[in-house]
């Protein structure tokens, strides 16, 4: 059973505290992923786990296991690391073997070695390149061979510190699918540390996003997606990020972007007149209104295009409303061009309400523009 | 050929410049080594104030180009012209093209402002302090002015380096990665700010990049490059939704274009072509019976049965396959598929409403009009 339960875990190096009072539980078989920015400690947590640094403080249970301060050899967890190890004068066959001969996780006869490196090689597609040294392989093909060592040895956890980060972003994505299909067909529990929110959305069972050394949110994608805590979660999801807009409270609206934006106050948020606060909206949740969209529940704002800029198959407008500028992601067969006077719309569901906050500053969420949604408790507050 | 080229000695021009390329070429042959031929006679006109973007892969000779436009390699045969000057044999320092290149070094004992204003006070430029703090600003940089050199990471030096190329306002400006090392996000705004700050002062530009979103969201026109050639040059809407051939479809768009082979049926100057078992239908007129080809599908272009979408497909047309893993990114979803008679597998992007589970049967074409078609032998594209 490849449960793990992390307590209080504390971390530091020196004065600085890396990894700050992480409480986590993965249950057997989990996808776990922490998503953050470089520092926020995700990588000192996975080291936390795996016991290659000394912690602090907390406890780590693996399998049901106290393992706190055991070795890592001892904790049966296999971790692959941002830079892939590989033994250059060693073919692809002999680097997956190798973790195989460590005996470490017992013995292998030659041909259960030979049955589990072809299973592996065989999900990975490299099951051609066996006889091929390091230096003969694609970046991507590295890549999987640096996987392989990893899934190749069975464990009650596979840790792994962004394996598709030295990818270009084309490989990222088909590498990011192949994962996915590994995932589904090993039940091994797994921690995937990474700082690309499409890999989070897409490879997550649950997604926890961390901040200073500390989980700010953790919930299944839909839920950090839909609810953020606050603008912190908010903008590390989304490409472009989530707009971010003053706006105050004035004659039962919401106003924003010097008035020319207005929605009513929703009844069950406890917004007082002349407080202020900050809308978020997603750029891919915005769109340009070409009269295809009736209904009450739309607010509109009028804005004039000042960049259009092709993205692909999709358009990215920098839209001047009032004094303020609203990214937003328009399909390329619909995309006003430079200049235009336009209205932009979203659904009001998806207008976030945040706390008012300066530049920079992370304000916790406060609900959406039809009122509060429940359970979008911030972690810290458990 | 040109005719009015002038033989200045300097370019002195202060209003956007005109560059233009005939027939450039860089050859380099060293003693005893085959001669490596890096540039293969590129010709590009590019009016004053235009964004141009050079793309491609590593090796492709985007580089040696900026390089030899701003007179940091020779030039083996063919001319450039700044204007109507041809500056092949001007020294870099009297091309007049500013030159933001990362690996251009900053000074030392300079601060950062010392640094970005030093040109214009050389040059007795006045408010050079106002416009130093104005392009910091623009830049989201005005924290790094007080810095010494030494103590910036890359993406720093990246962000002074483009905003001492910028602060000169010079007639031509080239730029080698300019975005390279920053994150995601501070790179998408201080984009959108090149962008914006190119317009206003009106530098013709060129920029060199790897990265097919960058080229696409930044330039006016962009010239697509591989292995010393201009494959295609045009605005981004034309190097997206009309590639002209392989190698561009290939090498612009992500998540990639499936790329798969198939054969041409045509029947009564109806073009159709064969994937397997099934059939897809381009709006190529212009493709002899069994001709072999490779058809592009764009994972953004696909549209599955029963949408509202055009390219939905026909009954008996469109292909069919199992959904291998699916990826839901909320804002839309990923289906790798696996179609029969296919090796490779094909992705589809399906709308944000829609989930599927691997097994599922999934059923799709896409638009004619986005179904492209290329010669299976040479990539060149079918229309």
């Amino acid at each position: 059973m490849g449960t793990l339960s992390l307590k209080g875990i504390r971390t530091s190096y020196g004065d600085v505290k890396a990894v700050d009072g992480i409480d986590l539980d993965v249950s057997d078989g989990e996808f776990f992923v922490i998503l953050g920015p470089s520092g926020a400690g995700k990588t000192t947590t996975l080291k936390s786990i795996a016991g290659l640094v000394e912690i602090d403080e907390g406890t780590v249970e693996i399998a049901g296991r106290d393992m706190t301060g055991v070795e890592p050899y001892h904790r049966n967890v296999a971790m692959a690391f941002e830079s892939y190890a590989l033994y250059p004068q060693r073919t692809v066959e002999q680097n997956l073997a190798s973790p195989l001969r460590s005996g470490r996780t017992g013995e292998y006869a030659a041909d259960e070695r030979r049955r589990r490196i072809d299973l592996v090689t065989t999900t990975l597609g490299i099951n051609h390149l066996l006889a091929r040294f390091p230096r003969e392989l694609s970046n991507g093909q590295r890549q999987r061979t640096a996987l392989g060592r990893v899934l190749v040895r069975p464990a009650d956890i596979y840790l792994l510190d962004e394996p598709l980060s030295h990818l270009d972003a084309k490989l990222r994505a088909s590498m990011r699918a192949e994962l996915k299909q590994i995932a589904q067909t090993s039940s091994t529990t797994t921690v995937y540390v990474t700082h690309d929110y499409q890999e989070a959305l897409a490879l997550g069972d649950r997604v926890a996003v961390l901040r200073a050394g500390r989980f700010v949110q953790v919930g299944t994608p839909e839920e950090v997606w839909r609810s953020p805590v606050d603008t912190f979660v908010a903008r590390s999801m989304g490409q472009p990020e989530m707009n971010l807009l003053d706006g105050v409270v004035e004659d039962g609206e919401v106003r924003f972007a010097g008035g020319a934006g207005r929605f009513p106050v929703p009844r069950d948020l406890d917004l007082t007149a002349g407080q202020k606060v900050r809308l978020g909206l997603r750029p891919s949740e915005l769109e340009v209104d070409r009269g295809h969209r009736s209904g009450e529940d739309w607010l509109r704002v009028p804005g004039r295009v000042v960049l259009a800029e092709r993205l692909g198959r999709q358009v990215e407008l920098d839209i001047l409303v009032g004094d303020d500028h609203l990214i937003v992601v328009e399909d390329s067969d619909h995309a006003p061009a430079e200049g235009e006077q336009v209205t932009v719309q979203v659904h009001l569901p998806n207008v976030h309400v945040f706390a008012a906050g300066g530049e920079g500053e992370h304000t916790a969420r406060i609900g959406s523009a039809t009122g509060r949604v429940a359970a979008a408790m911030p972690e810290e507050a458990r | 050929m040109t005719t009015a080229t002038t033989t200045a000695t300097t370019v002195t021009a202060t209003e956007p410049q005109a560059l233009t390329l005939n027939a450039v070429r860089k050859t380099y042959a060293s003693r005893g080594r085959e001669s490596f031929e890096a540039v293969k006679g590129l010709d590009m006109d590019i009016k004053p104030g235009e964004l141009i973007s050079l793309l491609g892969p590593s090796g492709c000779g985007k580089t040696t180009t900026l390089r030899m436009i701003a007179g940091l390699e020779t030039v083996t045969s063919g001319d450039i012209l700044i204007g109507d000057t041809r500056i092949n044999d001007l020294p870099p320092g009297k091309r007049n093209v500013g030159v933001g290149f990362e690996s251009y070094a900053l000074y030392p004992p300079l601060d950062v402002r010392e640094n970005l204003a030093y040109g214009l006070k050389a040059r007795k430029v006045a408010g050079a302090d106002q416009q130093v703090a104005e392009i910091a600003r623009r830049l989201e940089m005005e924290e790094l002015l007080p810095l010494r050199p030494a103590s910036l990471s890359s993406g720093q030096k990246q962000r002074v380096a483009l905003a001492r190329a910028l602060v000169r306002k010079p007639p031509v400006l080239l730029l080698d990665e300019p975005l390279g090392h920053l994150d995601a996000s501070a790179r998408q705004r201080v984009r959108r700010e090149l962008k914006l700050l190119q317009r206003e002062f009106g530098y013709t530009t060129i920029v060199v990049t790897h990265d097919q979103l960058e080229a696409l969201s930044l330039s006016d026109r962009m010239a697509v490059m591989d292995k010393g050639v201009i494959q295609q040059f045009g605005t981004p809407d034309e190097i997206f939704d009309d590639p002209a051939n392989q190698f561009v479809a290939d090498f612009v768009g992500e998540p990639s274009i499936n790329l798969f082979p198939g054969v041409v049926r045509r029947v009564d100057g109806q073009v159709t072509v064969r994937v397997g078992d099934a059939t897809v239908v381009p709006a190529v007129v212009d493709a002899p019976d069994s001709a072999k080809v490779v058809v592009g599908l764009r994972p953004q272009d696909c549209v599955v049965a029963g949408s509202d979408r055009p390219g939905a497909p026909a009954d008996g047309a469109g292909l069919r396959g199992e959904v291998v893993v699916f990826e839901d990114l909320l804002e839309h979803g990923l289906a790798t598929v696996r179609v029969p008679g296919l090796e490779d597998t094909l992705v589809v992007q399906t709308a944000a409403e829609e989930t599927y589970r691997p097994g599922d049967e999934i059923h799709f074409s896409a638009p004619p009009a986005r179904v492209y078609l290329f010669d299976a032998d040479t990539g060149d594209r079918i229309r």
